[in-house]
């Protein structure tokens, strides 16, 4: 990891009234990164972004750009914009009015606002769009509206709350590798929030897990997915089972459970069900000790039967020790 | 939305200022200057004597005041009713109507509303007065011998009123019934309601915020406006507005009025509060 | 249910019958004979007499000054005060605005009467002064509802991204916040006018020797005498009012394409 840190968060708490949104969070991002904020709802990741942004205070703690202390800072004074979630795009201003929106705040020339708008027009493959109104895009357009947007102003850290969640699958994931392209070509820091795993470990450079108003992870992909440190991260990242033996807890993932006459399988089981799910096929075992484990295989049906006793066990390399969270 | 703290706090007095200073200025102060009033004696030409007295409301206990705010509140109560009778189906079957009816309805509608109350009065004074329209209308046709003396009676007046307060109920029951979600009814029928079922147990109690706004913007009119009464009524029907109006030009007695106002203020107050708890509405729709 | 007739035969005849007046008043403007209920051969000489009468004129011209003069104050009031009471709610801020809807909610006789006391008290010129003060009055609620009911539909966030985009508070109001209240504050200015307009219980107390207002001469008209005169003032009076809502609706249809609420969801 590089030494170039474009944003730190110190120790950011925060309340709402009675409920503690966010415990103490510290996190570094460094410069031009894509970094993931991934956590269910309610987990305090859209409240830290709004503090990135200047749209909510935090009760103690900092918030420094570039070094510099922004925490009290008013949004329209930091190099820092949002891409919302709703996309918040002004009803009454043309496609190209909401683009050039921040430029012609700051008093940029016409002719130059115009190139611009251009310019980010082809960036997010809308030629042609800008006098267009917002109400005639349709849901895709207006998310590459607010994109543009949001880079139009060149800030030094781009805030991105969910902006897929309101999109069908398949536009989901194309848009997915839209937007990585585009980081990679702006060379933008990007701080995207989602709750959806799969997203996280398409785009990001680093994932930071969050869980009830803390940080319980911070790393690559990789390492959230093979070295999870708690079990609240290993079963939100891919499908984990949490075994609890003794005071160790342990997460092992399906894929690496191993059955009938593979080595390691030292384990007694007994067959409760098998499934289809997510193009995969599971097996839900339950142990001596009543714990239930999962197996998950590519095909439809394996030599096994509901109800039969079993053999099962993994290596030893993939049951990670991880802190118990009580997930 | 955040901006720092005491700058945002200024930007906001500063736009409440106005309308702060004005509400106590010109509405809560007149109004506590009115219960002031009413405790206070006339004075010999013009004006108030600073002196205490309870002699304004001992008058209005008076058989005479007695009857007025009788008979106000049963004109009040008797228009009213009428009106939401006319006035209900009238609203509930435009929000029924498609979106290009609607369209016209609305524009049929606005013009008696945006038109003079007293213009649309004077109408009914051409149709009612003797030997007026209504008059040659029913003569012609021989239903009657003689002229009607309609104008003047009590009748006009109430015709009158409901003429002049339509609009509002209209227009308030269209604007709840427009909202209502049809596929409630259309799913209580399903379940074997009759069509009237339908109508009074899922219709009915949904559209009563608008009807009630209906109520309201009806019922206080009604115990104001008596510039109706006096032309279609002349002198025969007066009101508590009509008095009211009297002493203050030529009674040229403000603390009576002003006490005949207070009683008038605080029974509206009650009739509508009382209206709002067995209702359970607090939204006035119907205005926006 | 199945399309029913009598709705239909319902409606049109209430609004038959809500019609009958004004129309005759109408016809009977073109009559001959002063005597309305005989028909003298069409004339158009009431037309003529109502424009040579210069109290009316002036009563008339009083009238559009005061409707304007109080759709300036109420706007500005009622707006200003809408949007600082959407910013944070107070229970002073509930309080205030229950107050400021009390002119609407008692009746105008009773405001009248409040208002004579008060100006007498405050030793007041009666006159356009009161007239505005009283008008202002009863029609800072249409407009302050008007306009926070647009403000409490309006999307937050679209004021958020102005901010994150850079622009000071307020530019935020008036590229944003604004255009999202302008049909609010049009429909208040258009109801506040039209009340205004309107107003005779309220004018009739508050009125001086010198100004009269066009609804209080039309009642001390017909009191004392009617002629047809008053149906030709009625008459156009109605015309103006026929023109204004079809130009409203044909403006409203020409803005529409344009100018569509984006849902962005």
């Amino acid at each position: 990891m590089g030494n170039d840190t474009i944003l730190h968060l110190r120790n950011i708490k925060k309340s709402f009234g009675e409920t503690r949104v966010l415990s103490g969070i510290d996190l570094e991002i460094q410069r031009g990164e894509f970094i993931t904020l991934l956590g269910s709802s309610g987990c305090g990741k859209t409240t830290t972004l709004r503090i990135i942004a200047g749209l909510e205070s935090p009760d103690s703690g900092q918030v420094l750009l570039e070094g510099e202390d922004i925490t009290e800072l008013e949004p329209n004074r930091r190099s820092v914009n949002t891409v919302f979630q709703n996309y918040a795009l002004f009803p009454h201003m043309t496609v190209a009015g909401n683009i050039g929106y921040g430029l012609k705040i700051r008093k940029t020339p016409k002719d130059v606002i115009a190139r611009k708008v251009e310019e980010l027009l082809s960036l997010v493959q809308l030629e042609g769009f800008g006098p267009r109104m917002p109400g005639q895009l349709s849901g895709g357009q207006r998310q590459r509206v607010a994109i543009a947007r949001a880079v139009a102003g060149e800030p030094k850290v781009l805030l991105l709350d969910e902006p897929l969640g309101a999109l069908d699958l398949k536009l989901r994931r194309q848009m997915q590798l839209e937007l990585k392209r585009l980081q990679k070509q702006l060379g933008m820091t990007f701080i995207y929030i989602t709750h959806d795993q799969e997203e996280a470990i398409n785009m990001s450079d680093r994932i930071a897990v969050m869980n009830r108003g803390l940080l319980e992870q911070v790393g690559t992909p990789n390492e959230v997915y093979y070295h999870p440190r708690t079990s609240y991260v290993a079963s939100f990242v891919g499908s984990a089972n949490i075994l609890r033996e003794g005071q160790s807890t342990f997460a092992i993932r399906t894929e690496n459970v191993l059955m009938n006459g593979e080595r390691e399988c030292t384990r007694e089981a007994a067959v409760l069900e098998k499934s289809f799910a997510g193009g995969q096929l599971r097996i839900l075992f339950r142990l001596p000790d009543g714990q239930q484990i999962t197996a998950s295989r590519y095909g439809i049906d394996a030599d096994i039967r509901e109800g039969s006793a079993c053999r099962i066990g993994w290596r030893p390399e993939h049951a990670v020790a991880v802190a118990d969270d009580g997930q | 939305m955040k901006l720092q703290g005491g700058k945002k706090d200024r930007s906001r007095w500063l736009l409440l200022a106005p309308m702060y200073v004005f509400t106590v200025l010109f509405v809560i102060g007149p109004i506590l200057y009115m219960f002031l009033l009413s405790f206070l004696q006339r004075a010999e030409v013009w004006g108030v004597d600073f002196s205490f007295t309870l002699d304004n409301y001992k008058r209005i206990l008076e058989p005479l005041y007695l009857k007025t705010f009788k008979e106000s509140f049963q004109l009040a109560f008797l228009s009213t009713a009428l009106v939401i009778l006319i006035g209900y189906p009238y609203g509930y079957f435009m929000a029924r109507m498609s979106a290009a009816w609607k369209k016209r309805m609305m524009l049929l509608i606005m013009v008696p509303f945006w038109t003079s109350a007293l213009i649309r009065l004077y109408g009914w004074i051409i149709v009612f007065r003797s030997n007026g329209t209504l008059d040659q209308v029913l003569m012609g046709l021989h239903i009657t011998g003689g002229p009607l003396k309609l104008l003047y009676t009590y009748p006009a007046v109430v015709v009158g009123m409901i003429y002049a307060l339509l609009p509002f109920m209209i227009l308030a029951v269209y604007s709840s019934a427009e909202k209502l979600d049809w596929s409630l009814v259309e799913a209580s029928r399903d379940l074997g309601a009759s069509s009237w079922k339908a109508f009074w147990t899922v219709s009915f109690p949904l559209t009563l915020p608008g009807l009630l706004s209906g109520v309201v913007l009806t019922f206080i009119p009604s115990m104001g406006l008596f510039f109706v009464a006096d032309l279609l009524g002349g002198n025969k029907i007066v009101l508590v507005g009509s008095v009211i109006q009297e002493q203050l030009t030529k009674g040229r007695n403000q603390p009576f009025a002003a006490a005949l106002s207070a009683v008038l203020m605080i029974l509206t107050t009650l009739m509508i509060r009382l209206y709002r708890s067995v209702t359970g509405t607090n939204k006035l729709e119907g205005l926006m | 249910m199945k399309q029913k007739k009598w709705p239909f035969v319902y409606v049109g005849l209430v609004t038959a019958v809500t019609y009958i007046p004004i129309l005759l008043t109408v016809v009977y403007s073109f009559n001959e004979s002063k005597i309305s209920s005989v028909w003298g051969g069409f004339s158009l000489k009431w037309y003529g007499e109502l424009f040579r009468d210069r109290d009316l004129r002036e009563a008339l011209v009083n009238s559009l000054i005061l409707a304007g003069l109080t759709c300036l104050c109420a706007v500005v009031i009622g707006t200003m005060g809408a949007v600082g009471m959407h910013r944070k709610k107070t229970r002073l801020g509930d309080a205030m605005a229950t107050a400021s809807m009390l002119p609407i909610m008692i009746p105008e006789i009773i405001l009248g009467m409040v208002f004579l006391s008060v100006f007498s008290l405050m030793d007041l010129p009666f006159g356009m002064l009161t007239l505005v003060i009283a008008h202002t009055a009863f029609s800072i609620p249409y407009v302050y509802s008007m306009v926070s009911t647009r403000l409490v539909g309006m999307d937050r966030s679209l004021e958020e991204a102005a901010l994150d985009l850079g622009a000071p508070p307020f530019r935020v109001f008036w590229d944003v916040t604004f255009p999202a209240i302008l049909p609010g504050i049009l429909s208040g200015v258009m109801l506040a006018f039209a009340m205004s307009f309107d107003d005779v219980v309220i004018s009739i107390f508050v009125t001086g020797p010198a100004v009269n207002t066009l609804p209080v001469k039309i009642y001390t008209k017909l009191k004392t005498g009617v002629t047809p005169e008053i149906n030709a003032l009625a008459t156009v009076i109605l015309a103006v009012t026929v023109l204004l809502l079809a130009l409203s609706a044909v403006i409203g249809r020409w803005r529409h394409p344009a100018e569509r609420p984006g849902a962005d969801r």
